[in-house]
């Protein structure tokens, strides 16, 4: 990062990398945070106040707001201070709330799965690696598909299977969480 | 699943056909074929003498042993063929640059055409060059040109494996890399069933069937992946090119290694047996989007064949003789999987009575 504010010879395609690299360890410590830190007993007054599904879809909500809060911030962060060279703003900003969507689902039901263990944080990062690589797939057609000029069918088909396995991540939460929480 | 492991004979037949598909797979030659051509660059306008290299072919002199060159659609008659040895022939051959112009591929195919062998052929074998100064004389052109081509396209009836150019030998083994990995998808489904059916009943045996299961099914990634490096340093030249295949597969096995390390860091049994379930659900969804959908996304290259455009494995390579040894051994390999997931489960049973 610092080499590359030097030179001031940043490609489009590199702005965008960092741009998504900086978004991913983001989003994993603030919903690593905000599943973690609460505490013990809190759990078990959710679990007498209301159904699983419920508590779930409030999670899944929750840090689907927060990723894309964050994804914003940073994309008007990045904007100003190191300048975008899109030619497709609006294919970029669907990919940007798609891909922050289910990096939100990913990492909210992976931590569900990790918050069993001890060492929970750890777990969650070994966990869910594997699981986000399809999404950055995704992510990094869509977006060198925004920077270049043309948008063909392709990129369309591509935000449309984004947008499905964030839909497919969010059923498996769904209809798995509730076993998690049974104890 | 329990009383289908204590029964014997699935495991004798597992055996059975090991040792047939290790036998048949290593003792059945391949069939003929040509394997090179010296030189393999010539020009127009002169004579030239070619050394054609077989392999496991059997040419003699009373053989009608015949070579034609093919560029286009036109055949080519050698000027005089002659056998050297059963893996070599020696033929002469020119062409007049006034023909060659008329054809706009410069890349010649060599037929090879014989008794004993059928006809066998190199693609793209000979490049043609259009620098000659010697203009060669009227007699050789009607040579050339003016004879009569019989491509018999007559099959040697020996039992043999289809000879294919790049795969040479290591098409056998079509019998342990494919195979590999038909065993782990069908341990890693083994696998998911046994969970789903533990978060059914609470039954700490199922959990333990589903943990063993994908732990053969990690022993299958990597014997996958082993066989596959190898193959691809003999074929495509290094043992990791950027296919996304590849990198699919590497990462379906990652998410199974993260199953164990998720198993590994919990100590209270329930808990552990359900998370572990949980988990295993979640990972065969992403594991079928990777070995399934990422790999035949529309604008996705791969070297492997039955993807991007590539021809189908089954379509032209997979013929009757390597059928009657790779189906055997799918089936073979899925039993030996089961067959080492019921020792698994045995010595987890023993444990749990010892503890």
């Amino acid at each position: 990062m610092v080499q590359y504010s030097g030179s001031k010879n940043i490609s489009a395609e590199s702005v965008v990398a960092l741009f998504w690299l900086i978004l991913l360890f983001s989003a994993v410590n603030a919903i690593a945070n905000s599943l973690y830190q609460e505490p013990e007993g809190r759990k078990y007054y959710y679990m007498w106040l209301t159904a699983p599904a419920n508590v779930i879809s409030a999670k899944l909500i929750y840090n689907l707001l927060l990723s894309i809060f964050l994804t914003l911030v940073a994309f008007a962060t990045f904007s100003v201070l190191v300048g975008f060279q899109i030619a497709h703003y609006w294919l970029f900003i669907a990919t940007a709330i798609a891909g922050s969507c289910g990096y939100a689902f990913v990492f909210t039901t992976v931590g569900a799965v990790a918050s069993g263990s001890k060492n929970n944080a750890s777990l969650l990062a070994i966990l869910g690696m594997p699981l986000v690589i399809p999404l950055l797939i995704f992510i990094s057609k869509l977006s060198v598909a925004s920077i270049e000029s043309g948008v063909d069918t392709l990129a369309i088909k591509n935000l449309f299977l984004l947008i499905s396995f964030d839909a497919i991540i969010a059923a498996l939460a769904f209809v798995l969480f509730p076993y998690l929480w049974r104890d | 699943m329990i009383n289908f492991f204590k029964q014997q004979w699935w495991k004798w037949l597992c055996a059975g056909m090991l040792i047939y598909i290790l036998l048949a797979g290593m003792m059945i030659p391949l069939g003929p074929g040509i394997t090179s051509i010296q030189p393999f660059v010539f020009k127009a306008d002169s004579v030239h003498t070619f050394t054609i290299k077989g392999y496991n072919t059997h040419f003699a002199e009373n053989n009608n042993t015949q070579v034609w060159f093919k560029a286009g659609q036109e055949y080519f008659c050698t000027i005089s063929t002659k056998v050297i040895s059963a893996e070599e022939v020696q033929v002469v051959f020119g062409i007049p640059s006034s023909i060659a112009s008329k054809i706009n591929d410069n890349n010649y195919d060599v037929v090879l055409n014989s008794d004993n062998d059928g006809t066998i052929s190199l693609r793209e074998a000979l490049t043609l060059v259009k620098a000659g100064a010697i203009e060669i004389d009227s007699t050789i052109e009607a040579k050339v040109t003016g004879c009569k081509v019989e491509v018999k396209h007559n099959q040697t009836n020996a039992f043999v494996f289809p000879f294919r150019e790049i795969l040479y030998e290591s098409i056998r083994n079509t019998f342990y890399h494919v195979p590999m990995w038909f065993a782990m998808l069908m341990m890693v489904i083994f696998s998911t069933y046994f969970s789903v059916k533990y978060l059914q009943t609470g039954e700490a045996v199922n959990d333990n069937i589903a943990s063993a299961f994908v732990v053969v099914a990690l022993l299958f990634g990597a014997l996958g992946i082993f066989t596959g490096m190898m193959w691809a340093t003999f074929t495509w030249g290094e043992p990791w090119p950027n296919d996304p295949k590849l990198n699919g597969a590497a990462v379906g096995v990652m998410i199974y290694v993260a199953y164990i390390i998720l198993r590994g860091s919990m100590t209270d049994e329930i808990k552990r047996g359900r998370v572990a379930a949980v988990y295993n659900i979640f990972a065969i969804v992403i594991f079928i989007l990777f070995i399934f959908v990422i790999p035949r996304l529309p604008d996705t290259d791969s070297l492997h064949p039955g993807q991007a455009g590539n021809p189908a494995f089954s379509k032209y390579d997979l013929d009757s003789h390597l059928r009657l040894v790779f189906y055997p051994a799918v089936i073979a390999w899925i039993l030996l999987g089961l067959w080492f997931t019921s020792f698994i489960v045995r010595i987890k049973n023993i444990e749990i009575k010892n503890l």
